[in-house]
């Protein structure tokens, strides 16, 4: 949390508390509605359209969180209805209070006492503070076991890094710079990087396997429901021992990269979209076209895979350096890594097409 | 092709006990370069033997044990269910 407060955060506390409501559209910060919120280009405006010196938080926006945002927007909303159109509101529930008062024995204060918006609000204010509270705990706990900071990086994607990365991974040969800008010590966005990899293509495209693969199965009058359980439990099988297998490899050869797993698993999943296209070819035409694109598709993804995994495992640079030995492991380990996603597209589809 | 999950965990327990089942002294010790960790230097890199020497050594150690449940499990689940 950022506990420094500039001017301008102050005055925009300072104005909360009256209980302005907000004036539409998309809004910010404490949702008072006096500042107005641009995302494309983080930068916050105030009412009068002057832009706000933003201060940069530790964590960088990845994602339009809305979700706490509607509860406080309602919240405001709810406090600032009660304070413009309650004060005759009351007066009636309190006249109609005291006569249902009356109706329960001994006068205890009955689901009346949640029209007062005073109450309402505190209610609701509390809930919040809890919703608040369990998520975060839970957050703590699933850290552990799968690191939720990690991944996040990984699916801060958009379109325009979906369309070129579907368009290397198809025809990588007019792509000159491959290098991975880092920045500083966070994991670099695939928005702003296309060379880095992503989770978001390896997930649609496994998704999207197992449908087509049951309608490859539902064309020749191959299918059944379990098939389809079965495909992807096959799938996700062969993933798993392929990325074991690579990272026995990278153990016993010790060599040092700056490959985490989850890259490692982004990498293997992206023969995927070939497996894809290569199905669907193989529906159109049936073995020619599927071999065919196999073949073209094999070729493109060994290309891709080797050119962006020299940048990864060779750590400074695409160059060769003086200590030969471990230059000729990564080699050797570039060719396995790259050589074995034809074998596995191949594994994987050939029993799908007739 | 591969089955499923459990396939997956039957085939890892099945290599696992096939690690730990080499015989310490009629097996590992005949090997040439087993007694590896006094002859390693500093910094440069372990060879390809030695690094899987140290594998065998760490997965003996540390899957003898936990194994011994894991395969009764195995063991009971194809009994029952076949």
């Amino acid at each position: 949390m950022d506990y420094s407060m500039s001017g301008a955060r102050k005055s925009r506390l300072g104005q909360q508390v009256r209980g302005r409501k907000p004036a539409g559209g998309e809004s910010r910060g404490p949702g008072d509605g006096t500042t107005m919120y641009d995302p494309q280009y983080q930068q916050q405006y105030d009412i009068y359209g002057q832009p706000v010196p933003q201060q940069g938080g530790p964590q960088p926006q990845l994602f339009e969180d809305t979700s706490g945002q509607a509860y406080n927007n309602y919240g405001n909303q709810g406090y600032g209805g009660g304070v413009d159109y309650g004060y005759p509101n009351t007066r009636q529930g309190g006249q109609q209070g005291q006569q249902a008062y009356g109706a329960y024995p001994g006068n205890m204060p009955g689901p009346q006492i949640f029209q007062d918006p005073m109450v309402a609000n505190m209610a609701m204010q509390y809930g919040q503070s809890l919703a608040s509270q369990g998520r975060e705990y839970m957050d703590k706990k699933i850290e552990k076991y799968v690191s939720t900071s990690q991944i996040k990086y990984y699916f801060a994607v958009d379109t325009h890094y979906v369309m070129k990365k579907l368009q290397l991974l198809l025809f990588p040969y007019t792509h000159t710079d491959w290098s991975v800008r880092y920045e500083q010590d966070t994991p670099v966005q695939p928005r702003h990087e296309v060379n880095a990899p992503d989770l978001y293509i390896p997930l649609m495209a496994v998704v999207t396997y197992i449908l087509v693969a049951g309608l490859c199965l539902g064309l020749q009058k191959r299918f059944s429901p379990d098939v389809l359980g079965m495909q992807a439990s096959s799938a996700l099988v062969w993933l798993v021992l392929e990325i074991f297998i690579i990272l026995a490899t990278l153990y016993v050869t010790a060599i040092q990269t700056h490959i985490k797993t989850l890259d490692l698993l982004a990498f293997s999943s992206y023969k995927y979209v070939g497996m894809i296209v290569s199905l669907l070819a193989g529906l159109v035409m049936d073995s020619l076209g599927y071999y065919g694109v196999l073949a073209y598709c094999s070729l493109s993804l060994v290309v891709f895979m080797f050119r962006t995994l020299r940048w990864q495992v060779q750590g400074s640079g695409g160059t060769m350096e003086a200590y030969s030995v471990g230059n000729k492991r990564r080699l050797y380990l570039l060719l396995f890594m790259s050589g074995l996603q034809p074998l596995m597209m191949w594994w994987l589809t050939h029993h799908l097409v007739a | 092709m591969a089955f499923g999950v459990y396939s997956l965990l039957e085939a890892a327990v099945l290599c696992l006990n096939a690690v730990c089942v080499l015989n310490e002294e009629r097996f590992l010790s005949k090997l040439p370069g087993w007694g590896g960790s006094h002859v390693q230097g500093f910094g440069e890199e372990p060879g390809i033997k030695t690094q899987i020497f140290h594998f065998i050594r760490s997965v003996k150690t540390v899957m003898k044990y936990p194994l011994i449940p894991l395969n009764i499990c195995i063991i009971l689940f194809k009994l029952i269910f076949g």
